[in-house]
């Protein structure tokens, strides 16, 4: 176990390596001058000298690329063309409310997923069974900016239940931002506890039809505790994977959930930068959110060792 | 030699078969025979749209704005007097184009990375996987965002970034394939003959991954259907005044509490279109998975 980890920990330099590659080249794929692009074309020429300075875009490619790279390993991702603000600080300062976001959004999706995943196993081949999976696939189906505006139109525009836009921590001010969350959290959401509960029902199935369930059903113990202390233990372990490919996907959907409700978090402030063609900005948020991504799938692989002994001893 | 050659045949003769009995199983499962017909209704609709007698989708009437529906315009008219269903024709189109373009795309470079890697093994592996790790590490919605602005707006470069997105999944499920596959009697025998690496990769492994492949692409149709509503929905996809789904949503929230059916008609082809491919999906790889046809 230790030794697949330090395997997985030793590919991450690696895999950063290209990522950065892959992010350094955005810019520089660019049809035409990027610098001409992003400022527009009546900019006063000598300000474009000054940004193309700035970006070592007037420098040979290698040089750009470790003049950039230097700057990254140091927290220094760049300045804002458009406000001149550091682009690190411009994520911190609408990173807690993306990331209370998607991780209300992911606990509303397990919340939901894991009794479902449950039922429907349990109930295999029933109505129930194909019911539940039927709402599944149709709510897995229905992408999340869809399920925003449907939301708006029946929650918000018809009954007038809960406000259509506004921002706030649901970690400092849970109280007074949870009305703000609720739509949001639950478009992003949905689609994730349909997977999830579409995952868990099959590993479910696989993990019931083992020697040693029957076993225990054998021995004479009540279905529950099969169920939950022999069963589940194991038919949870790839949601736990898939829990962490989630956490992506989840924050790829806050940049358009976040565009519907108004709420001032990473993804808006990508979608200002592409519109406003802010490089620096994009090229910010592109390699904030890979990194989470590798920590959350290096952590659910950490996780499996953890809760799998077979893993952790093998 | 001849043998073996003949033994080839049939390897992959019985492969074609079990692919033949998968989708005449895949036609007898009612969600995916259902999903099919509505993929087809919307594969016509794109092909022979602009046939039909419906109105021009650009023309602006600017004193039947946001109409409801009626006979004259059956799902009404837009916030600039455009005829909704009109506009739903031809996004159906755009919509299919770039989605499937985008497939292609990821087929095209996918399969042949992951036969390379599969095959050669050792840093052509080494290399070709570090780089869909990385095109993985990213969530995949961001990514293909950050290629559009880099690229530019637009139906081609659109279907760039979401193929390029999409490419890694096809590359790893035909190098798993490979994996297995080179390692067969007739594979070995292939060599040993002389036959051409690109011959074997071609005429005896990528049969193999032929199943895993028709299932993918079905998945990753679906993304691509999703992922092109997406960007068109932020502003990044077709641009105006051509339609397309997303973009006819995006125009719609403006109107909710006044014209909520211009947001409805959209929602409802986005998703009907993306639930028909995950039923054809989910039944594809119910008919070609064996571990889902004994169930």
């Amino acid at each position: 176990m230790n030794r697949f980890i330090v395997q997985r920990i030793t590919q991450i330099p690696i895999l950063l390596f290209i990522v950065s590659i892959i992010i350094f080249s955005l810019l520089r794929v660019t049809p035409g001058d990027p610098v001409q692009i992003m400022m527009g074309s009546n900019s006063d020429p000598a300000l474009e000298e000054s940004i193309r300075h700035q970006l070592h875009l007037d420098e040979p490619l290698p040089v750009q690329y470790v003049e950039w790279i230097s700057g990254v390993a140091h927290g220094d991702l760049g300045r804002s063309i458009r406000t001149r603000e550091p682009v690190l600080n411009l994520i911190a300062g609408r990173l807690l409310t993306t990331l209370s976001l998607a991780v209300a959004a992911m606990i509303l999706s397990l919340a939901i997923a894991i009794p479902v995943g449950i039922l429907a196993a349990t109930h295999h081949n029933s109505p129930l069974d194909y019911g539940l999976m039927f709402v599944a696939t149709l709510a897995w189906s229905i992408p999340n900016f869809v399920v925003a505006i449907l939301l708006v139109v029946v929650v918000s525009v018809h009954f007038g239940w809960l406000p259509i836009s506004g921002s706030g921590n649901l970690f400092t001010d849970p109280g007074g931002s949870w009305r703000y969350f609720l739509m949001p959290v639950f478009s992003l959401g949905l689609s994730r506890a349909a997977v999830m509960s579409r995952m868990l029902r099959s590993s479910l199935l696989e993990v019931l039809r083992r020697d040693y369930i029957r076993t225990a059903t054998a021995k004479g113990l009540r279905t529950r505790t099969v169920l939950i202390r022999h069963a589940l233990k194991n038919a949870l372990l790839p949601v736990i994977t898939i829990a962490a490919i989630n956490f992506g996907y989840l924050l790829g959907g806050a940049v358009v959930v976040e565009q519907i409700f108004g709420i001032a978090g990473i993804g808006s402030l990508l979608i200002q930068a592409v519109f406003a063609r802010d490089f620096p900005v994009i090229q910010g948020i592109a390699l904030f959110t890979a990194v989470t991504f590798i920590v959350a799938n290096l952590l659910a692989d950490f996780l499996y060792g953890v809760f799998d002994p077979r893993i952790r001893e093998s | 030699m001849s043998s073996d050659v003949t033994k080839t045949g049939k390897v992959s003769r019985q492969s074609r078969s079990e692919f033949r009995l998968g989708l005449q199983q895949l036609i007898k499962n009612p969600l995916a025979a259902a999903g099919l017909v509505v993929i087809l209704l919307f594969v016509l609709i794109a092909a022979f749209g602009p046939l039909l007698p419906v109105a021009d989708p650009l023309k602006q009437h600017m004193n039947i704005r946001a109409a409801t529906p009626s006979s004259a315009h059956f799902l009404g008219t837009d916030q600039l007097g455009r005829d909704v269903l009109a506009r739903l024709i031809y996004a159906t189109r755009a919509s299919l184009l770039i989605s499937g373009g985008a497939v292609l795309l990821a087929l095209g470079l996918g399969v042949p990375l992951g036969l390379c890697a599969g095959y050669f093994g050792s840093w052509t592996d080494a290399v070709i996987m570090r780089f869909t790790d990385a095109i993985l590490s990213f969530p995949a919605i961001i990514l293909a965002i950050a290629l559009v602005a880099s690229l530019g707006t637009g139906i081609v470069n659109v279907m760039i970034a979401i193929g390029l997105v999409s490419m890694p999944v096809f590359a790893r499920l035909v190098r798993a394939s490979a994996l297995l596959t080179k390692a067969e009697d007739y594979v070995l025998a292939a060599r040993a003959i002389g036959v051409s690496n690109t011959r074997i990769m071609i005429r005896h492994i990528l049969p193999s991954s032929i199943a895993p492949v028709t299932v993918q692409i079905g998945a990753s149709f679906a993304v691509a259907l999703i992922a092109e509503a997406t960007l068109s929905f932020l502003g990044l996809g077709v641009q105006a005044p051509n339609p397309s789904w997303g973009m006819m949503l995006n125009d719609a929230r403006d109107y909710l509490s006044d014209a909520p059916w211009l947001a409805l008609f959209p929602s409802a082809c986005i998703s009907l279109a993306v639930l028909a491919v995950n039923f054809v999906g989910d039944g594809l790889r119910d008919a070609l998975d064996p571990r889902y046809r004994d169930e």
